[in-house]
């Protein structure tokens, strides 16, 4: 999987919350998902995590967790924006 | 018992209660979740840490050894919220809800102490975690 791959299972899953939301996000690789500049609160932030494992798992051919030890030592958080979550997904494929 | 959501600042952002307690039957239903304030939610996990202390007032302080509630079923971003933190889906009430001018069925969720322990607790603390290495 490529870091690009990555990033499209990113950005599909923020626009499939879109459409859950009154008000819409602006989608793109750099939107900050998570710290004092996010534009989604922590119950948005789930369901991200939930749809992004989901497709990793399958596109990768095993489980993938975003929230387990390896998640929480990053020394930057995975969540910061889609281009970090999708560095951090292409890491866990190596 | 009702409470409101204060961030370190003082602000409210929300509220929370815990319901028919039944200390013979030690359960209880956690509801009336809300964050009204989501711009002062924003950036924080404050539904999380929210829900983390009321489930440590039911299973450690109260000593219950279940919680349980309904969910409407269109409310995917609830339900999914619900079942990552680690809440099992137990049965559905049929149009039991009229919300937005239709009915909705109701799905009845429930954990179990033991459930709590070894998957809810450790992906609350992660997502508390994360938030606090931005």
């Amino acid at each position: 999987m490529t870091k690009d791959d990555a990033l499209q299972i990113v950005l599909r899953a923020l626009e499939r919350l879109n459409e859950e939301l009154d008000e819409p996000v602006d989608v793109g690789p750099r939107t900050p998902l998570f710290g004092a500049d996010a534009v989604i609160d922590s119950l948005s932030l789930v369901s991200v995590i939930v749809d992004v494992e989901a497709e990793a798992s399958e596109a990768l051919g095993k489980p993938v967790s975003l929230t387990d030890d390896r998640a929480i030592n990053q020394p930057t958080s995975p969540f910061t924006d889609p281009e970090t979550l999708a560095g951090y997904i292409t890491s866990l494929a190596a | 018992m009702n409470f409101v959501i204060e961030r370190r600042d003082g602000r409210s952002i929300g509220m929370l209660s815990l319901a028919a307690i039944d200390r013979t039957n030690r359960h209880a239903e956690p509801g009336r979740f809300l964050i009204g304030d989501e711009e002062g939610a924003r950036g924080i996990p404050a539904a999380v840490e929210a829900m983390k202390l009321l489930y440590e007032l039911a299973f450690d302080e109260l000593r219950l050894v279940r919680l349980y509630g309904t969910i409407a079923a269109d409310n995917r971003r609830m339900v999914t919220w619900q079942r990552y933190l680690g809440m099992r889906e137990e049965g559905r009430m049929r149009r039991h809800y009229f919300i937005d001018g239709r009915f909705q069925d109701a799905l009845i969720f429930a954990l179990l102490e033991e459930e709590y322990r070894t998957e809810t607790l450790p992906r609350m603390k992660a997502l508390i975690g994360m938030a606090g290495a931005t």
